[in-house]
């Protein structure tokens, strides 16, 4: 049967397509930035094919996540290990705009937290936020040495393991469930919910190195672009300043003119 | 080698500059003057002295030695260092040891490039040679949006009180000799 034959064994094209064609000159540059939560809103750039037929640029570019290390969102160095993932929402222009859609730790970070002689608390909890998101945090701590401690260990007896994680789950709780997101990233930055967890298990027994160490987003709301916009602000087009033609330009080209005709 | 006072120093073909003199002299008083380092510092020599710049108007004297003489070097290093720094009023003293770099071989070439003479092991040893006595825990490169690296070391904080206010001059050391940028921290948890 002559149909269909021509699978795998093909007659060595000669004089076929010798010139393979180069699939980054069909792509396009697009910027990408960040919400305004962040110092550094530039966070870098990206490739897409551009716009073919009924594949559009713009939506082979929409769910891109991208994983940023804190340090270059804030430029400060000391919060290296935080990582941050920003989805690519909208497109406007050459700009992608993101927004948040999780953070999480670097490994290095996460395994040089871990020791012997030290008890690990772990919690999470799936928290809904007042603008619809619902987000699974996860919050890790260790307990900690007193300073004139003598005992070589520093355990927890396992119910204060449970009261803590108690604690844990409902500061958690509440200080998600009170606000939207754009809030919520901004507690994140500095720490604030781990101080918050630190200081409220003194009394039950000291701990140390407590952070959210991962916030994954389980539900997002429908795409609202309003709501984008607003952790975005706007952003001009960069078409440059308009200057001013010197003279001499026109003289000169009405010489190109005469020489050309 | 041993001569009046080109002793303790040896250059192929090259005559030694004003700087090398001082430091091979420097060398000299102490192995004549020093009674402790004396025996210690009888079979050693130096290839060549550098004298850098370092940023905060600070200076350093790089010294480069054999590679053979690394091990006895590091026996009395301490005790050197301290007595070099009272000579050289001022000015932090690093050891280094001359290491060979060989470049990749080309195609077709046949000659083996042993690993001990590549780029990154020779520069990870001058590292090691640079921030002597302290001890490297452990190495992170943090890689910038821009593309730019930085290597942050961890030391051990064992020896943190005696090379802790050296560490710009290590990381400028470093600069000029690899053209990397350094960045020493002191890891919070010591214990392994």
């Amino acid at each position: 049967m002559a149909v269909g034959k021509n699978k795998r064994i093909s007659k060595g094209k000669k004089g076929g397509k010798k010139k393979t064609v180069d699939p980054f000159s069909k792509k396009d540059w697009y910027d990408i930035k960040a919400p305004s939560v962040f110092s550094v809103r530039s966070v870098g750039k990206t490739l897409v094919s551009r716009t073919q037929g009924t594949k559009i640029a713009s939506e082979g570019l929409k769910h891109r996540v991208f994983e940023v290390s804190l340090a270059d969102l804030q430029n400060d160095e000391d919060q290296a290990y935080r990582k941050i993932r920003l989805r690519a929402e909208d497109v406007q222009g050459k700009n992608v705009l993101t927004n948040f859609w999780g953070m999480d730790f670097t490994t290095d970070k996460l395994r040089s937290l871990v020791r012997k002689w030290q008890t690990l608390i772990e919690a999470h909890v799936d928290v809904k936020t007042t603008d619809n998101y619902t987000l699974r945090l996860f919050c890790i701590a260790f307990t900690k040495r007193r300073p004139n401690q003598v005992k070589r260990t520093c355990y927890a007896q396992s119910s204060q393991i449970r009261q803590i994680r108690r604690k844990m789950t409902e500061i958690m709780i509440n200080q998600a469930s009170s606000c939207d997101l754009k809030d919520l990233v901004q507690k994140f930055i500095p720490e604030v919910i781990g101080k918050e967890i630190e200081k409220a298990t003194t009394s039950i027994f000291p701990l140390q190195n407590v952070f959210i160490r991962k916030v994954k987003i389980l539900k997002a709301p429908k795409f609202d672009l309003g709501k984008l916009m607003e952790v975005h602000g706007d952003y001009k087009e960069d078409v440059g300043v308009k200057l001013d033609r010197p003279a001499e330009d026109a003289q000169m080209e009405g010489e190109a003119e005469a020489v050309a005709a | 080698m041993f001569t009046a006072r080109k002793k303790i120093q040896k250059e192929k073909d090259l005559e030694p500059t004003e700087f090398e003199d001082t430091v091979a002299q420097a060398f000299f008083d102490l192995e004549n003057g020093n009674q402790e380092l004396k025996s210690d510092l009888k079979d050693l020599y130096i290839n060549s002295a550098v004298q850098l710049d370092i940023a905060g108007n600070h200076k350093a004297v790089v010294i480069h030695i054999p590679h053979r003489l690394r091990k006895a070097y590091k026996k009395i290093h301490v005790r050197l260092i301290r007595e070099l720094e009272k000579k050289f009023s001022g000015k932090d003293v690093v050891l280094i040891a001359t290491r060979r770099i060989l470049r990749p071989p080309k195609k077709g070439s046949a000659v083996v490039r042993p690993r001990s003479r590549t780029l990154t092991a020779v520069h990870d040893a001058i590292l090691e040679d640079v921030v002597y006595p302290a001890e490297i825990v452990g190495k992170r490169v943090r890689y910038r949006l821009d593309g730019s690296k930085i290597i942050k070391i961890f030391l051990d904080p064992k020896e943190r009180n005696n090379t802790e206010y050296k560490l710009t001059t290590f990381s400028g050391v470093y600069r000029k000799l690899c053209g990397k940028d350094v960045v020493f921290e002191y890891p919070i948890t010591e214990n392994a």
